[in-house]
């Protein structure tokens, strides 16, 4: 595997509940690493994390006190460099039994400081796109003027001509019909869809080294959905870019990822190439991937009518983390053998096949981290 | 640096502790002072009311004009014509009670009904009743007491009405703005498909559980409202009538002698006015924190 | 063959828009026709799944069967009776057989109320039982949709989506309805426990006797569950028939795009939906308008079909929009060429 674009080492963001007096421990510990030129898809249920862990790496977290440890390394074009680097000198952790009780952070000094950071990083090596594009595209502004704006701002192009001709091209390479036209088009005239295109072609235009695409298909229609997958496919084939895809549709996920990670509770449950962790028959998988995976009705189900295989329990709250694994309050796979681990020893990601990790006591190969 | 520490009560239930434990300790300062000052002014209302007064309100003592307070007999002092001074303070209170009362059950009465058909009808009466509340809403109030006071007599009942009619739009768009907020949810809608009748979606859901807080705050808010016009209107004369003793007149008529070095008969009404109003203002304020959980940003 | 509970002829349904004073003075508003002339009967214990893209007026359909809104014209007959018409007064008796579930999980929850509150009040709106029945009827609502009593003393604020959903279902059977309209029922649901509804949903329909109609985008869950699909584009049912023939032997084009996008999301998926033939079908797609529908049939201007035929006239003809055509065993569909 090539040195990764992005190596995400044990990233832990907390959030914290004045209600609860509690931390939320919306981020607890990930590592990811995306190679260039590969989409690596993170899928879990809402609440696990996904968007908190890319708003991470986007220098993007607000609520406080937010990134609290764990690297993020970006090897943009010119230099590797941690986005969270010197993030220990404004940053005081408690610990108890092994787990973060409380949370000092100079939370202004530390502002200041990623700011230098991402200086020049975020909208030009990391660009995004969001659930809801709308909202992220400004409504008093035809989207030809954003787009210019952006190329101008973060490319080598800065003729207003030129600019413009290469705003009307990425209109065309996401597929916009008559670009031209479109390029004087205001946000609310168009449909989801179109503004999903509009976002893609901004978040593409400012040329970045890694796109995070945050439910870019969430909250679109069946039809429109399948569409935007389609471009993302193909764009994915033309320009090579490397992607971070969130979305907590399994589907999506198989259709673009090349890697998966699967998060649950804030963590990392499994990780591995797609076509491995969600082949049909595959049999190193997580109780959890198999469970979502299952609960989808197939083919055959809906032939039989036959029940589906729920996952019973609720969503788990990240204030809460049971001491054990996360998962073992829903869990249909614990064996008598395992049960005392389930229970209170957190399982460690162990590696099950050759870049193939799972984060559960089933698998023997957890032993050893 | 900013301190996040896992507190012991991180264990589920904490949002259903009781209020007070829940609560910011200003908050509960605020209240706990709102709620002295409604218990004062209760207190002197009841007692002006039966007549129990350390002294007889009206009895002038020529002998003993503007007299400081402590002077043995007159605990607060008395005024220029020698009336006790702790007598008028307590009677005066009848100046703003009733009225105010009236003016808060206009605001609150008229101003649910105008907002319940604005947010609940919706449709036509929402546009006429907006137009209604902009209208009013931007009309100077005072310029309208005075019109009121000029075309019928300087009678603080009539004044209250006004007051009254005037806080009609601020409870009207907080209950349409509540109903809005219940509607987005469909929770209006469900509740008829489920069969309730229309009087106890309003009565009930609307009123009752979701308004009733906010109504409070606002009662309590307009409470404070109407003694600072009655001041204001003393002040110009066009309040309560001498003999008739309230905070307004009072201040007013010490105030002549206040050049002469006499602070105290103006001082100790206007006191009595500023520690009244804050009350309200803070028993408002802190309903508002703890009922509606507006602190916190 | 069982008996129709729900028979709707011809049903439409218009939003007017009228914004501001002077608009409104002048008589001046904007005509949505989000349901435009709809027919279709559900049979007591059946369910039928109504699909379509958003916006398309599935939720309206919904609501105004249940009179929860004005038809603008048309005919619903409940249980063998005309409701069309029926005034608030004479519909009230009638609503505790048909209800709805909400797409919003908060829907019907009083922010205010606690969960064993909603569920008294929704007991004792038809009837006045004891206090010991009122118990006894919670207990079974609980046990029904399989929800911990511990959260009786909950605010629904306090409620995670799984357990808003129950209550929700909870506050609904507490009538003991025949007929329920759910909308959406899961779409607000983390992927996790949209099976559990499914399956909660079902469950109830088999001991209680329930018949549905049952919204959704989730084409997959849509099939599992109904016996009858109809298919909707723009205001108007473009198909419709057993749920099978739907999803194996779609015949209008669109259902064929609506059926096939799910086949492509799930290409690299063995086990679903990878049937050759719907793949093919692959509509531009334009931004679809209520304001200015296409004349002729509604879903010329997105429609492969018409493409691939050479743009045939009678397609865009403003006088024949195409009529649903039976093509047997009660399958209907609104195109020319299918
Ligand atoms: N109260 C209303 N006033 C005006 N227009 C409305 C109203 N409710 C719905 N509409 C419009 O009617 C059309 C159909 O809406 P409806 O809610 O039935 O769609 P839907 O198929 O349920 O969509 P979704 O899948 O997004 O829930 C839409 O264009 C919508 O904007
Ligand atoms: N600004 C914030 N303040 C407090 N909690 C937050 C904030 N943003 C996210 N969270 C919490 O962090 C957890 C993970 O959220 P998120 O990453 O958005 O989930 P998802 O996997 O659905 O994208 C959730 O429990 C969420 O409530
Ligand atoms: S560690 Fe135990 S509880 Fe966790 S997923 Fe594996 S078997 Fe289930
Ligand atoms: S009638 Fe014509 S335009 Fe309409 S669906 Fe059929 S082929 Fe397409
Ligand atoms: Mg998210
Ligand atoms: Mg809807």
């Amino acid at each position: 595997m090539d040195a990764p674009l992005l190596a995400i080492e044990n990233l832990r963001t907390y959030f914290y509940s004045r209600a609860r007096r509690a931390l939320i421990r919306s981020v607890d510990g990930v590592s990811l690493h995306v190679a260039p030129g590969e989409t690596l898809g993170i899928v879990g249920e809402s609440g696990s994390g996904k968007s908190v862990t890319a708003l991470s790496a986007a220098g993007l977290v607000s609520a406080a006190p937010g990134v609290i440890g764990g690297r993020i390394e970006l090897r943009s074009r010119q230099a590797r460099r941690n986005l969270l680097d010197g993030l220990e000198r404004y940053v005081r952790v408690k610990e108890r039994d092994g787990r973060i009780m409380a949370v000092e952070k100079d939370d202004r000094g530390w502002r200041r400081r990623a700011e230098t950071l991402m200086k020049g990083v975020r909208g030009k090596e990391i660009a995004m796109i969001f659930q809801n594009p709308r909202s992220a595209l400004n409504p008093y502004s035809t989207i030809g003027a954003q787009l210019v704006e952006t190329i101008r701002l973060h490319t080598s192009v800065k003729g207003e001509g030129e600019a413009r001709e290469r705003a009307i091209q990425w209109l065309e390479r996401v597929r916009i019909d008559s670009p031209r036209l479109r390029f004087d088009n205001f946000p609310f005239g168009m449909s989801g869809g179109m503004c999903q295109r509009a976002m893609i072609a901004m978040a593409l235009s400012a040329e970045p080294s890694l796109l995070i695409a945050d439910e870019p298909t969430t909250g679109l229609d069946a039809t429109i959905q399948s569409r935007i997958v389609d471009l993302l496919a193909q764009l994915k084939i033309e320009t090579g870019i490397t992607t971070l895809l969130i979305s907590h549709d399994i589907s999506v996920i198989q259709r673009l990822a090349d890697r998966i990670a699967v998060m649950y509770g804030g963590t990392v449950v499994e990780t591995g190439r797609a076509a491995e962790v969600l082949a049909p028959q595959a049999q190193l998988r997580h109780p959890y991937t198999a469970a979502l995976l299952a609960s989808v009705p197939s083919a055959e189900a809906i032939r039989r009518k036959s029940y589906l295989q729920a996952i019973e329990g609720e969503v788990l709250d990240t204030i809460d983390v049971p001491r054990g694994c996360r998962f073992y309050g829903r869990c249909n796979r614990v064996t008598e053998a395992i049960r005392e681990n389930c229970a209170s020893l957190e399982p460690p990601l162990g590696e099950v096949a050759p870049g193939h990790k799972v984060r559960c006591w089933l698998y023997p190969a957890s032993g050893k981290a | 640096m900013r301190s996040y520490v896992q507190g012991p009560a991180s264990v589920d239930e904490s949002s259903q502790l009781p209020l007070w434990r829940r609560a910011e300790t200003m908050d509960l300062v605020y209240v706990g002072y709102g709620l002295l000052v409604v218990a004062l002014v209760l207190a002197s209302y009841l007692l002006g009311a039966l007549g129990w007064l350390p002294h007889d309100p009206q009895a002038m003592n020529v002998g003993l004009i503007n007299a400081a307070p402590f002077t043995p007999g007159h605990l607060l002092g008395t005024d220029f014509l020698g009336r006790d001074l702790q007598a008028r303070l307590i009677l005066g209170i009848q100046a703003y009670f009733l009225p105010g009362l009236l003016a808060i059950t206009i605001s609150v009465v008229a101003g649910s009904v105008l907002g319940i058909l604005a947010g609940y009808r919706g449709g036509w009466s929402d546009t006429i009743i907006t137009y209604f509340d902009n209208l009013l809403d931007s009309f100077p109030r005072l310029v309208l007491i005075l019109l009121v006071i000029a075309s019928f007599k300087p009678d603080i009942y009539y004044v209250m009405v006004v007051v009254g009619i005037t806080g009609m739009p601020v409870i009207a768009n907080l209950i349409a703005g509540k109903i809005a907020f219940l509607r987005q949810t469909n929770f209006i809608e469900a509740a008829h498909a489920l069969g309730l009748p229309a009087h106890t979606v309003i009565l009930k859901h609307i009123l009752w559980f979701n308004c009733r807080a906010a109504l409070v705050i606002q009662a309590t808010l307009g409470m404070a409202e109407a003694i600072l016009v009655e001041t204001s209107l003393s002040y110009l004369g066009f309040g309560v009538q001498e003999p008739t003793p309230s905070w307004g007149n009072m201040v007013q008529a010490g105030a002549n002698y206040f050049l002469q070095g006499n602070f105290w008969p103006s001082t100790a009404p206007a006191l009595a006015i500023l520690a009244t109003i804050l009350g309200f203002q803070l028993l408002g304020d802190g309903l508002n924190n703890l009922l509606e959980g507006k602190r916190g940003k | 063959m069982s008996h129709t509970i729900l028979d709707v002829t011809d049903l439409r349904k218009d939003y007017s828009q009228r914004r501001g004073l002077i608009p409104m003075l002048a008589g001046r508003e904007r005509v949505i026709p989000a349901v435009d002339g709809v027919s279709f009967y559900l049979r007591e214990n059946e369910t039928v799944g109504l699909v379509g893209e958003s916006g398309c007026g599935k939720t309206t359909i919904g609501r105004t069967v249940l009179r929860l809104t004005d038809p603008s014209s048309g005919r619903i007959v409940f249980d063998g009776r005309d409701i069309t018409r029926l005034s608030r007064a004479e519909l009230r008796p009638l609503r505790r057989e048909m209800q709805m579930i909400f797409q919003d999980l908060d829907a019907g929850l009083n922010p205010k109320m606690r969960v064993h509150a909603i569920l008294r009040e929704a007991l004792t709106v038809y009837e006045r039982p004891s206090d010991a029945e009122i118990a006894r009827r919670i207990r079974e609502l609980l046990e029904q949709v399989n929800l911990k009593d511990s959260k009786l003393a909950n605010f629904p604020s306090q409620l995670s989506g799984g357990e808003k959903r129950r209550v929700g279902i909870a506050r609904v059977l507490a009538v003991r309805p025949r007929l329920i309209v759910a909308d959406e029922p899961t779409s607000a649901l983390d992927v996790s426990i949209q099976a559990q509804v499914v399956n909660l949903l079902r469950d109830l329909q088999k001991h209680l006797g329930l018949t549905y109609l049952f919204i959704s985008h989730d084409l997959p869950v849509v099939e599992l569950v109904s016996q009858k699909v109809a298919v909707m584009y723009l205001g108007r049912i473009v198909e419709m028939g057993l749920a099978e023939s739907i999803a194996h032997q779609p015949l209008h084009p669109y259902t064929r795009i609506l059926w096939s996008s799910l086949a492509d999301k799930r290409s690299t998926e063995v086990n679903l939906y990878a049937r050759s033939g719907a793949t093919a079908a692959r509509g531009t797609w334009g931004v679809f308008d209520f304001e200015q529908p296409a004349s002729g049939c509604r879903f010329a201007p997105r429609c492969p079909l018409y493409q691939d035929k050479g743009r045939p006239a009678v397609c865009t003809d403003p006088a024949s929009e195409p009529p649903l055509r039976d093509v047997g065993k009660g399958h209907v569909v609104a195109c020319h060429f299918a």
